[in-house]
């Protein structure tokens, strides 16, 4: 199927025929500040799809931050039951950086040990992605994450007029059935080329090509730079908690005071907490503030990297956005560059 | 056999007690764990026995009265939790310790003060050892009860030893210093569900700091809003002024 066209008058239908059908999140704006968060679309006509990234990203639909997992009662037969829930949801107005973060997710819940929660969540969630204008903190052009090649059932770039439809899935193409959309022009088409082309220019900048990361952090374990970068560093865990691709929790035994039953709910952790490596005899695996940021640097550039073939970050700046302290990925990155390149010289 | 338990209280406004007294729809649930003998503030009737199993104290120590009432608790106890922020860091009260005791009754009380025996405010742990605290101004309610479970099981509670922005991000709140105004999140022990921010202000560290704050940082960031040096030591001495070198 060519690629079609809908007027801007468009999407309040579509948003309409969706609902019918299933709960749909949008990005809103938060009063306050210039945050966004998604929450549930009420209006079909109060969308706004021009927006700079939510706190969350869309994970918190696939991985809530705290889910019961099992409920259970003790009695003479003692009751135990996984709590597995799932609702139809679409998510709209998903950036590429968020569509590549769900990918991540995919592969950590679903490569050996297959989470029933997460996939419920999943399985009833479909996605209508838009594009986007970068701000100071996107780096999506360099993680290669600026344009998703799947992971959509509909995608929408900005053109005059309207927005360029990708279709991604049947369903995507069930949402169009029957509303007024145009084949796309040549002019559209290039339209839509051009803004993409833009927004990879207009993204902060890694130094180094994406895939050569792995290789260069592996000589870089004894960096001074670790160091100088935590002092700063309060080990809030914040970057873990916004970040699209984090995906570690913790599970917790909540029993209820009458001791007859209780639930076992799952709560995001993060590695840059200093509980989150401690060990039941008081160790502490990382003890230090710069054994975390190393690790959690090495789990977006490295470790996982190596594993699924991308990076565990999709350039999406979150983590600096929310950083009271502005640690910056790229900056950080971009010191190790050049400390690898002055150390090979 | 329940284990036995009493609840006392020192210089405080006995906000805690009423915490938990306000459990209404958990509170006999928390009596089929525990038998609660003595509370003066939740209690008609007290049985005073000799020894306890667990008592829950809240207040500061600030009169010579309350540091032997502390020890003869102590004595009959054998696990003793502090009760808020005024029995875990001295609280709102050690604020008073900057002062002379003498020019503290004058202010408060004027010529009348004389009277009054008072002394530098103390947390607990300065006068006795103390086996577990539930920190908070007040104390959180669920924070309360399940700890009761995890005492009358004899489970030693676990309490969150990460900061405060792990509970204001779980709940997407936008961040208070992105709303222009000051926040103590990033050094302060979680755990409240951060109730403050969630209402629009900042924090003020009523639950003390984590393990092992970043107050560096912290500073600096207070700075980098605009406070000057003596606004950044109010956020911080609020409910964590008292210093364990100060004389009793």
């Amino acid at each position: 199927m060519p690629l079609q066209v809908i007027g801007c008058e468009v999407v309040p239908q579509l948003l309409a025929r969706l609902m019918a059908e299933a709960r749909v999140v949008a990005p809103h704006r938060r009063t306050g500040a210039d945050q966004w968060a998604y929450a549930e679309v009420r209006d079909p006509c109060e969308v706004e799809l021009e927006y700079i990234s939510t706190v969350l990203p869309a994970k918190k639909y696939a991985f809530p931050p705290v889910e019961q997992l099992v409920r259970y009662e003790l009695a003479e037969r003692p009751l135990m039951e996984a709590v597995v829930e799932s609702e139809p949801l679409v998510i709209f107005g998903a950036h590429p950086c968020d569509i590549h973060g769900l990918w991540a997710l995919d592969q950590a819940f679903c490569d050996v040990n297959v989470d029933p929660n997460y996939t419920a969540h999943r399985s009833g969630m479909r996605i209508v992605g838009v594009d986007c204008v970068p701000d100071e903190h996107c780096f999506c052009g360099s993680m290669g994450t600026a344009t998703p090649a799947e992971g959509f059932d509909l995608f929408l770039t900005v053109v005059e007029g309207g927005y360029l439809v990708e279709i991604g899935t049947e369903a995507g193409a069930a949402m169009l059935d029957g509303l007024p959309t145009q084949e796309a022009s040549a002019a559209a088409l290039a339209q839509a080329k051009e803004r993409l082309a833009r927004r990879i220019q207009q993204t902060t900048r890694v130094s180094a090509e994406c895939h050569s990361l792995p290789l260069l952090l592996s000589g870089l374990a004894d960096s001074e730079q670790w160091g100088e970068h935590a002092t700063k560093c309060y080990s809030c865990g914040t970057c873990n908690l916004v970040c699209p691709t984090c995906f570690c929790f913790n599970v917790i035994d909540r029993m209820a005071l009458t001791l007859d039953r209780g639930t076992k709910e799952r709560e995001w952790d993060g590695c840059m907490l200093e509980e989150f490596s401690k060990v039941a005899t008081g160790e502490n695996f990382r003890e230090e503030r710069e054994d975390r940021l190393r690790h959690r640097f090495y789990r977006k550039y490295s470790y996982l990297f190596t594993k699924y073939g991308r990076p565990y970050c999709c350039g999406c700046g979150r983590c600096v956005r929310q950083c009271l302290v502005h640690i910056d990925p790229v900056e950080v990155l971009n010191d190790l560059i050049a400390e690898a390149e002055g150390r090979r010289s | 056999m329940k284990p036995r338990v009493g609840m006392f209280a020192f210089t405080c406004c006995e906000g805690c007690g009423l915490a938990v007294i306000e459990c209404e729809n958990e509170l006999l649930d928390v009596l089929s764990l525990i038998d609660l003998v003595e509370w003066r503030e939740g209690l008609s009737e007290k049985a005073n026995p000799p020894e306890l199993e667990i008592a829950l104290v809240e207040g500061s120590i600030s009169t010579h009265a309350d540091e032997q009432k502390l020890k003869a608790i102590r004595e009959r106890a054998k696990v003793l939790v502090a009760l808020g922020a005024c029995a875990h860091t001295g609280g709102l009260n050690a604020l008073k310790n900057r002062y002379g005791m003498n020019q503290v009754k004058q202010m408060v009380y004027g010529e009348a003060g004389a009277q009054f025996d008072t002394i530098p405010a103390r947390p607990l742990s300065a006068v006795v050892p103390v086996d577990l605290f539930l920190p908070g101004c007040p104390i959180d309610r669920t924070e309360f009860l399940s700890v009761v479970r995890d005492v009358a099981l004899g489970k030693a509670p676990r309490l969150p030893d990460y900061p405060l922005c792990v509970e204001c991000k779980k709940k997407e709140n936008v961040c208070v210093f992105f709303q222009g105004r000051f926040c103590m999140g990033p050094v302060v022990r979680a755990g409240c569900g951060a109730i403050c921010p969630t209402h629009g202000d900042g924090c003020e560290a009523c639950r003390g700091l984590v393990s092992h704050p970043n107050e560096q940082a912290h500073k600096e960031t207070l700075a980098e809003h605009g406070l000057k040096v003596d606004e950044v030591l109010m956020h911080f001495n609020m409910f964590n002024s008292y210093q364990e070198d100060q004389p009793a």
